[in-house]
């Protein structure tokens, strides 16, 4: 506004009288067009007041007819038979997914068509975990418990006759009465799912109070469908160990996969087992805690040496496609023979170093595509040179490696990279699905530390295209890396260019995680003023998402007095992203 | 070239390997042989047909996918849809349902699963009467009927 007083604007001069008397003149025309405004906002005010009223009113008399006219509707019963598999919760470990308001239950809510369609889909509620509400857990109702038993015969009459994969969660050996209640209750919901044992086709059970003496019960053909079996056991060593009362399970004729976790250290045990050894596909043995004998009970027998264990139950399974096993340490002892497993495509090894190599000398295994190694380097001192060995003479097929060294010198990582070419999936560092993986807190002595074990710009360098592993669309890089934008930059480049696929000289990278960067790469929070790249880096990172990269990099956020970075994560299953199933979880 | 003749009179000149995705066309194409006559989708909107084609189109050349999976299997996968997929079903209710429609008549096995994905995505982690206010269903149980779900749930209440 224009006024004979705009250059005092701003400033702390005290108007005389006069001067006030003609800023007030000066406002006035102004004033009474604010009281006109004001009026007019709550007249509009208002009258949004009431059109918002109207509007509720009119949505609120045609959403029945909107109600008819919707599509949904017109999708015939087999699309949302579809959707609502879809919908169902995937069953996860170690939770609980007996909720009534996850599907597929909050399906029988909403109106009496979807009610009618959930309740004639079988397969909605062909999995089962067979876990205590929490509500129950707490409140130990015992008319809610009744209440919650008849839901579980209603699950599993819905289920129809289709074949069942069933769960049961971890149970308390608690004698608090409370935990009593809670393990009665569930041994009731169990005893109603054994009477349908013919339809089990997987079964996750962990050995305890409320499951034991069910499973021991049942006779060898109870379970005729049964394909996967896993056992878990964590209780401290017991001579007459649980594991071994479930030889109606074991024995199974159609079972596949077999997944053992166990304390028990006398794994031999199960050579003698009624396994139908020849018919399984997938194996897993392992014991939760591996390295220190305490761990699985004073009075437990040192563990016998591999070849008495491992290597006879390995050749009778002559169709094995994937093998999990973690390794006591126990003294060593020269294999009687080799045994080669024609048809094992993935391969895992964990625990003891010593007898890892051991097993990797005694197995054959043309087959394979998939190794992970990860050796419990706090029980045992780990030698690189074995399993660099190991994959320089059975490396050229694998499309899936991924391990944790870290004894490796620089030149050891080199050469393991020159001798996998198909590689499709490499993961360096520190294991995340490990069903086995111990939490451990190093250091560790049997490390050499004297070289780095770090991930390099030469060792990206020889990765970038038209270098090796041309066939690489996972690379995940879980140790430090000591990289340069440049390097990192110059890979993604290479390996997101459309002409490599075009010409036939290799495949486009689908995901990049580096977890490990220096403190000086420049990333997205962390930019430095010096940092040459400035905001230009985050324009180059977005490109390559959009080129449908997922990138995943961080900078190292902790201060870790050693280079080596142990395993953290407890989970069940491992996964890959190629070729071989999953083992251990069963489906 | 393939002609297509949708429910709203409208033509479409279609590549045979782009059209191919859908097993109906396709099967028919083998069963009939070339011709000229354009093949009628009485089923399907000329709207909705442009939408469909951009699916075949973007997958054009790539594999088709397995035929049948076990439906005991489809909850246990996740409900990850690829980044192309969702900015493709990104379109309002209507459309949505009628790419499922149309993707289920032609048998365009991915399309229908990517539907059903992002519907089940819809209602993840909604209860039921969120899921009827989303999509327009009215609660027809009786009161009887309502007294016995509350019945039956007793298990899951807190009080």
């Amino acid at each position: 506004m224009d006024s004979p007083f705009s250059h005092l604007h701003g400033t702390n001069l005290i108007p005389s009288g006069p001067e006030l008397e003609e800023l007030t003149a000066l406002t006035l025309p102004e004033d009474s067009r604010l009281i006109e405004l004001e009026k007019e906002i709550k007249e509009l005010t208002s009258l949004l007041e009431k059109t918002t009223k109207e509007k509720a009113a009119v949505l609120k008399k045609i959403r029945p007819i909107k109600a008819l006219t919707s599509l949904i509707r017109r999708l015939p019963t087999e699309i949302l038979q579809l959707i609502f598999l879809h919908a169902r919760i995937p069953p996860a470990p170690d939770t609980t997914t007996f909720r009534a308001c996850d599907t597929p239950f909050t399906l029988l809510r909403v109106c009496r068509s979807w009610r009618e369609i959930a309740e004639n889909t079988p397969q909605l509620w062909s999995t089962f975990n067979v876990s205590l509400p929490q509500q129950l857990v707490d409140r130990q109702d015992p008319s809610k418990i009744a209440s919650f038993i008849d839901e579980v015969r209603r699950w599993l009459k819905r289920s129809g006759d289709v074949p069942l994969r069933i769960t049961v969660s971890k149970d308390s050996d608690s004698t608090d009465r409370g935990q009593l209640l809670s393990r009665e209750a569930l041994n009731s919901a169990f005893r109603v799912v054994v009477e349908q044992c013919h339809r089990w086709e997987a079964l996750d059970v962990e050995l305890c109070d409320a499951t034991m003496k069910l499973l021991a019960d049942l006779t060898a053909d109870s379970t005729p469908l049964l394909k996967s079996l896993k056992i878990r056991e964590y209780k401290w060593y017991n001579a007459n160990t649980s594991l071994f009362r479930c030889t109606a399970l074991l024995s199974a004729i159609h079972l596949e996969k077999l997944h053992v976790w166990s304390n028990h250290p006398g794994i031999h045990k199960l050579s003698n087992a009624p396994v139908k050894w020849e018919n399984l596909t997938s194996l897993s043995l392992g014991n939760t805690y591996v390295q220190h004998q305490v761990h699985v009970g004073m009075n437990a027998p040192a563990p016998p040496p591999l070849n008495h264990v491992l290597l006879p139950i390995l050749e009778k399974c002559v169709n094995l496609r994937s093998l999990l096993v973690t390794l006591p340490a126990t003294k060593l002892s020269r294999p009687v023979h080799g045994v080669t497993l024609q048809k094992l495509r993935s391969l895992n090894l964990g625990g003891c170093s010593t007898q890892i190599d051991l097993l990797l000398k005694n197995i054959i295994t043309p087959s394979l595509r998939e190794m992970h190694y990860y050796p419990h380097y706090e029980i045992s001192k780990h030698e690189p040179l074995p399993f660099l060995k190991f994959i320089e003479q059975q490396g050229d097929k694998l499309e899936v490696v991924c391990f944790d060294a870290p004894s490796f010198t620089a030149e050891h990582l080199m050469s393991c990279l020159k001798a996998i070419p198909s590689v499709k999936q490499l993961m360096i560092g520190r294991q995340l699905l490990n069903p086995f993986a111990s939490r451990s807190i190093g250091p560790y002595p049997h490390l050499n530390h004297d070289d780095p074990y770090h991930f390099t710009d030469a060792h990206l360098a020889l990765i970038t295209p038209p270098g090796c592993c041309p066939s690489l669309e996972i690379l995940r890089i879980l140790i430090k890396c000591q990289l340069s934008p440049k390097a990192v930059i110059a890979f993604l480049e290479a390996k997101t260019d459309p002409s490599i696929v075009k010409h036939g000289q290799g495949s486009r990278i689908r995901e990049v995680s580096l977890e490990e960067l220096p403190d000086t790469f420049p990333l997205l929070s962390y930019r430095y003023p010096q940092n040459p790249w400035g905001d230009d880096m985050e324009d180059i990172l977005s490109s390559f998402k959009e080129k449908g990269v997922e990138l995943s990099l961080s900078l190292t956020d902790y201060h870790c007095p050693t280079r080596y970075l142990p395993p953290i994560q407890h989970l069940y299953s491992y996964d890959s992203d190629f070729g071989s199933a999953p083992l251990g979880a069963p489906r | 070239m393939v002609l297509l003749l949708t429910s709203d009179n409208e033509m479409f000149s279609v590549a045979e390997d782009v059209i191919k995705r859908s097993a109906y066309i396709k099967n028919m194409l083998e069963d009939v042989g070339e011709s000229d006559l354009p093949i009628p989708l009485p089923n399907v909107e000329s709207n909705v047909l442009v939408k469909i084609l951009e699916y075949c189109e973007h997958y054009r050349g790539e594999p088709l996918p397995a035929s049948d999976v076990d439906p005991a299997e489809i909850g246990d996968r996740s409900l990850d849809i690829a980044d192309w997929d969702q900015k493709y079903m990104a379109v309002d209710q209507e459309m949505l349902f009628e790419i499922i429609l149309a993707a289920n008549y032609l048998d365009i096995k991915s399309l229908l699963d990517v539907g059903c994905k992002t519907v089940a995505k819809m209602m993840k982690g909604k209860s039921s009467e969120e899921i009827r206010t989303l999509f327009n269903i009215a609660n027809d149980f009786t009161p009887e009927e309502e007294a016995q779900i509350r019945k039956e749930n007793a298990w899951a209440e807190c009080r």
